[in-house]
């Protein structure tokens, strides 16, 4: 009851120091410390059994003597009444006793409710240990997941929005969550679809009564799918051919070219990059080029990702000889090494479990720290570490052997043995059998829940720039997946494939769902459903390489190949002797637009936020003015062009379209008033670049 | 979305449920309101004046000349505007305007290396570990400016957060100087030139070589063209961003107000020697100018590095880097020349009223002057100057024992620093925001110090 009023949430009586001098386990977690606490804290008087009413318990929750809290239990209320009766009856300790809840459940589970209704009564039924069944809605918790749901009358959900949300019910240590959509429309008809990914994503819009937008355009469509799946904007070959093909087939033509496409292993070499923490500190620059080659690969030769999975959750031996090994390097304690493989491969933040019960999940401090210990043998062996700074721990130059010692200690921090196992799978992990090997095992197979759907939400989030779960990594009961029959689906067709990642990105590229337009009456938060595809920004790397594209000038990057690209580079830095602080330009240029420093295990590293410095970066910075200014670049050849040809193919460059006739005359008319036709291209194309159509992907 | 300010308190609320990475907000908000109600803001702008290295309150403002000559040092105290407050003979200057101060001096805490502390000093927040190498990831907590930019937004034209003239470091870069999860929306506008060299400009208000007025309007012109064919897109949320950072951009380039903020030849000669010709003086200078144009948080970092001979504060008393010298001769002048000339030229432009001046470093420096005659770091006791609007005048706050080594009263965390100036800019230290795996973390866990407050 104390949970259900709030009591001992995190900001209050839940707090590591509790609040007042009255300290509750988080939530309710541990009720014989609960009951410690009420009885025998504040020298007795917070309960009086021969006088109920005087209990400071009650009285504080009911307002009658100030409370910071605020009143959280009426008198009259039926919390109220069956704590006073409660504390009348002598304060019987029931937690051996009571039968324990095996499970939770609430219906309905999932609703869509029609316009006009903004109330749903859930109803809650504990299953106990001894077979029985009890009705709890009067007892447990309930905890909105959006504040456009309000839940001061539990059982009853009351929408003061509509919009999709969940309510998660907890009751004696049991979770479970009710999905509620309080439409706007009424229903509608389900749209014909003849494409799988389609028919999943009209029947959940069906239900919600939305309706879909347009498809976009040819020029829209090529430049979308090029940036997603190759990493720059289409060249002026491909566009013009591309927007002057008529096959009807023409954009499942120019998927399938570029999964075929060497781009296509760059793009996804550096997402995975980013949330293996390929960087140089810890693994130096021949890590970083060594794990970073050895992810290139991994995707052109189509290695499945449970392979890779395996891979690296097993990786060991020479950490330049054998790049996968580099996985935990980066990796120095067992915690992070835990924590990284759960947000990596199985989509799961657990770091909430480790200092108390997940508040939102099912996981407990216990899973945590038995998944923890199966990490605690690795070791390193340091063959040589030539570092510059003899200080920094963080800091390793030089071969190392990452293996794993025969045995390992690990200690639960509140005291106690830990069981070296799986998250909640019954069992043990033997003593005598290498705990990764044993892992990486299940990780990729049929036995593991999480994997396939995992990665599934990763590549729908690639294309569609949001996950069917999202954040990508936070699979959890509060947090439901928009469209859950979709996300089996993929998930299946990832296994049926093999795990390799360019069949369910064929599937969902060649859907429509993934080319349509934006609507501006689309304002509202994205709900996952997929009716309209938002514009988001570019990723830090395809800004750059897409205005050295444009302007036909290659980027400058001292220690690189001639023509290396940002999307290219292996790790942090552009300037690669390094120093302490990166200072070349391009490096500046990268941060300021969110090159993550891979020092996280999570995509939500990169930021993506528009900023006034990204702005100054182009309105008044050196490197897009030097790649305008250079005499060699694409404008070089373009002087001497017709105004009108030279317009029509800076537009092509930038944005994969040609100019309107308006823009084709306002366009000739900004660059004739320049004092030289160099002068008004550079302009011209000044201004290309500095547009929104350029500047998002959309 | 720029938010008006002061925001109305639920407004600051549900505003604070969306920062960050925050999308599941309600489950974790108490359903209530704190006891100690938000106050309109006493504060327009904070200058944050951070003293890298570590200054030893020994040789400073909390001197002890009772204490065993490897205590007490080499300096003598000498009496000040203060009745009962002396001050290190080595600051006249200061001793001259120490009635204008409230200080702290039971600051403490257990970082003993410069990364952990400086980060804890420019946040409030308790680092993971005591890590002399602490790395800068995005899951440490966003500076005190950046917070001050998001939850305490400046007047429209005005850049909320402005930092320079260093970034700190300490073999890596201190953690602590930017908006981290708060989004880069919020990071400073950071100027890593040196003010006191002639012809110093800003960089981003500068227009590149080769491009006159006329050509960035023919550019803009030509922007305008691309952007008219937009359509629908124009509306969406992320887009609305661009343009508005795009337009903000230009407004900045085009304002007299901040551009003449930065030209420090404006300045007559008199008063920038007023200051000293130093990097820090001409920053202070500069500091000051922002806080007239308006800025929410000036932040100004004393030096890059944390010693040496024209380093920071941290002397340890190393090789060739004697530690009396370098007090005598770098540390104490080029303060004793600029923070009261910064207090006085606040205070006769009657912008002390609005404005508070916070004086403080990582941690302060150990009691016993070590084997090479310089002192060790030390946090568990060390001081804070304030100065201006929201605090007592010429107060003292805490006690440190008599060998200067714990406080003796009132004993202060960073956090409740951070929770009073959070509370004196008007953003209640409760605020939730959300780091990069959701969790929720109030702005400050500290408790406001209420023995400082005016």
């Amino acid at each position: 009851m104390l949970v259900r009023a709030g009591c001992s949430s995190g900001p209050c009586h839940g707090n590591l120091n509790g609040k007042g001098g009255f300290k509750l386990s988080l939530r309710g977690e541990d009720p014989s410390f609960d009951l410690r606490a009420i009885l025998r804290g504040a020298t007795g008087r917070r309960v009086s059994s021969l006088d109920p009413a005087e209990s400071l318990l009650l009285k504080k929750a009911s307002g009658a003597v100030p409370h910071e809290g605020g009143v959280r239990l009426n008198p009259d209320t039926f919390g109220h009444k069956l704590l006073a009766r409660w504390i009348a009856a002598g304060c019987p300790d029931d937690t051996a006793k009571a039968p324990a809840v095996t499970r939770l459940q609430v219906s309905p589970g999932e609703q869509f409710v029609r316009p006009g209704i903004d109330k749903v009564l859930l109803k809650v039924t504990a299953l106990l240990a001894d077979g029985t069944r009890r009705d709890v809605g009067a007892l447990a918790s309930f905890e909105p997941g959006t504040l456009a749901l309000v839940t001061h009358a539990a059982p009853v959900v009351e929408a003061n929005r509509r919009g999709a949300g969940s309510v998660l019910v907890s009751y004696a240590g049991a979770q479970a969550v009710a999905r509620l959509h309080f439409l706007d429309h009424e229903p509608l008809p389900m749209a014909e679809a003849a494409h799988p990914v389609d028919r999943l994503v009209q029947g959940r819009l069906a239900r919600a009564g939305e309706k879909t937008a347009p498809p976009v355009s040819d020029h829209v469509f090529l430049r979308r799918v090029w940036f997603d799946l190759a990493g720059t904007p289409p060249p002026v070959e491909v566009s013009r051919a591309f927007l002057a093909d008529k096959s009807p087939d023409k954009r499942a033509r120019q998927v399938d070219a570029l999964l075929e496409g060497p781009a296509f292993a760059e793009v996804m070499a550096l997402k995975w990059a980013d949330i293996l923490r390929v960087e140089e500190k810890t693994l130096d620059a021949r890590g970083v080029a060594a794990m970073h080659g050895w992810l290139r690969r991994a995707f052109l030769d189509r290695m499945p990702l449970d392979a890779m999975a395996r891979e690296l959750i097993s990786g060991r031996g020479s950490t330049y000889a054998h790049p996968p090994a580099n996985f935990y390097r980066a990796l120095r304690d067992e915690q992070a090494r835990a924590e990284a493989v759960g947000q990596v491969f199985l989509g799961l933040r657990l770091q909430c479990a480790k200092c108390h019960n997940h508040p939102f999940d099912r996981w407990k401090q216990d899973d945590y720290h038995g998944f923890a210990s199966l990490f605690s043998r690795v070791r390193y062996q340091i063959l040589s570490n030539d570092k510059r700074d003899m200080l920094d721990k963080h800091e390793f130059n030089g071969e190392q052997i990452v293996y794993m010692a025969r045995a390992g200690e690990y200690k639960h921090p509140g005291g106690g043995l830990v069981v070296p196992r799986i998250l909640d799978l019954a069992g043990a992990v033997p003593a005598s059998a290498d705990p990764l090997v044993v892992l990486a095992e299940w990780v990729g197979s049929a036995a593991n829940p999480y994997f396939a759907k995992a990665q599934a939400n990763r590549l729908w989030r690639h294309l569609m720039g949001r996950g069917l779960v999202d954040p990508e990594d936070d699979f959890r009961l509060a947090n439901p997946p928009s469209n859950p029959e979709l996300l089996e689906f993929l998930a299946a067709e990832l296994v049926r494939g093999g795990f390799e990642a360019r069949s369910v990105l064929r599937l969902i590229a060649t859907s429509q769902a993934y080319q349509r337009s934006w609507t501006s009456d689309d304002d509202e938060e994205d709900d996952g459903l997929a009716s309209s595809s938002r514009p988001r920004p570019l990723p830090a790397e395809q800004v750059l390489d897409a205005l050295s594209q444009v302007t036909g000038s290659p980027l400058q990057l001292k220690g690189w190949p001639k023509g290396t690209r940002a999307q290219e580079l292996p790790g942090v830095l552009a300037t690669r002797e390094g120093g302490r602080r990166p200072s070349s330009d391009v490096d500046r240029f990268l941060r300021v637009f969110g090159k993550p420093e891979r020092l996280l295990s999570c995509d939500c590293e990169r930021s993506s936020e528009p900023t006034l410095a990204q702005t100054f970066q182009l309105l008044t910075g050196d490197l897009l003015q030097e790649m305008l200014a250079r005499s060699d670049n694409r404008l070089g050849g373009l002087v001497s062009a017709p105004l009108d040809k030279a317009v029509e193919e800076l537009y092509l460059a930038a944005l994969a379209r040609r100019p309107s006739a308006g823009e084709a005359g306002g366009a000739a008319r900004i660059v004739s008033s320049a004092r030289s036709r160099r002068e008004g291209l550079e302009d011209l194309l000044w201004g290309l670049v500095n547009s929104r159509e350029f500047l998002l992907r959309w | 979305m720029r938010m008006p300010w002061p925001m109305p308190d639920d407004l600051t609320r549900r505003v604070a449920l969306r920062v960050g990475f925050g999308g599941l907000g309600a489950a974790l908000l108490p359903g209530m309101v704190p006891a100690s109600a938000i106050r309109p803001p006493k504060v327009k702008t904070v200058i944050f004046l951070h003293q890298w290295g570590g200054p030893s309150h020994h040789d400073t403002i909390d001197m002890k000349p009772d204490a065993p000559m490897a205590i007490r040092g080499e300096y003598k105290p000498v009496a000040s505007s203060l009745p009962g407050v002396p001050v290190c003979e080595r600051l006249p200057q200061l001793a001259k305007v120490i009635d204008r101060f409230c200080q702290i001096r039971s600051l403490n805490h257990t970082m003993k290396n410069h990364n952990s502390a400086g980060y804890y000093s420019l946040t409030g927040m308790a680092p993971p570990s005591d890590d002399q190498r602490l790395r800068d990831s995005r899951d440490l907590f966003p500076a005190y400016g950046a917070i001050a930019d998001r939850f305490a937004p400046p007047p429209a034209g005005v850049p909320g957060f402005v930092s320079f003239p260093h970034q700190i470091a300490d073999g890596s870069i201190t953690p602590g100087q930017h908006a981290s999860f708060l989004g880069k929306a919020h990071d400073p506008l950071f100027v890593g030139l040196d003010p006191a060299q002639p012809g110093f400009k800003l960089p981003e208000l500068s227009l590149p070589e080769g491009v006159d007025p006329a050509r960035l309007a023919r550019r803009e012109e030509a922007r305008a063209l691309v952007e008219a064919q937009l359509g629908p897109l124009e509306k969406a949320p992320l887009a609305r961003g661009i343009a508005e950072q795009h337009g903000k951009a230009l407004a900045l380039l085009g304002s007299a107000k901040v551009r003449n903020a930065f030209d420090l030849s404006k300045e007559p000669d008199h008063v920038r020697d007023r200051y000293g010709r130093t990097t820090y003086g001409q920053s202070c200078l500069l500091a000051r100018r922002l806080a007239e144009a308006g800025c929410r948080w000036i932040q100004v970092y004393f030096n890059r590095s944390i010693g040496g001979a024209r380093g920071g504060w941290d002397t340890h008393g190393f090789r060739g880097e004697a530690m009396y010298p370098i007090l005598k001769d770098y540390l104490l002048p080029i303060t004793d020349q600029t923070l009261p000339t910064l207090i006085l030229d606040l205070e006769e432009r009657g912008l002390l009223q609005t404005t508070l001046v916070v004086w403080v470093g990582e941690f302060g420096r150990s009691p016993r002057i070590n084997n090479i005659a310089g002192r060790d770091h030390w946090p568990q006791c060390y001081p804070a100057l304030l100065a201006g609007a929201g605090v007592k005048r010429g107060h003292v706050h805490g006690r440190s024992d008599k060998m200067g080594a714990y406080p003796a009263s009132d004993p202060c965390r960073p956090e409740d620093l951070s929770a009073t100036l959070f509370h004196l800019l008007g953003i209640d230290p409760a605020t939730e925001i959300r780091d990069p795996l959701s969790r929720p973390l109030p702005l400050s866990p500290g408790k406001v110090i209420e023995g400082v407050l005016a």
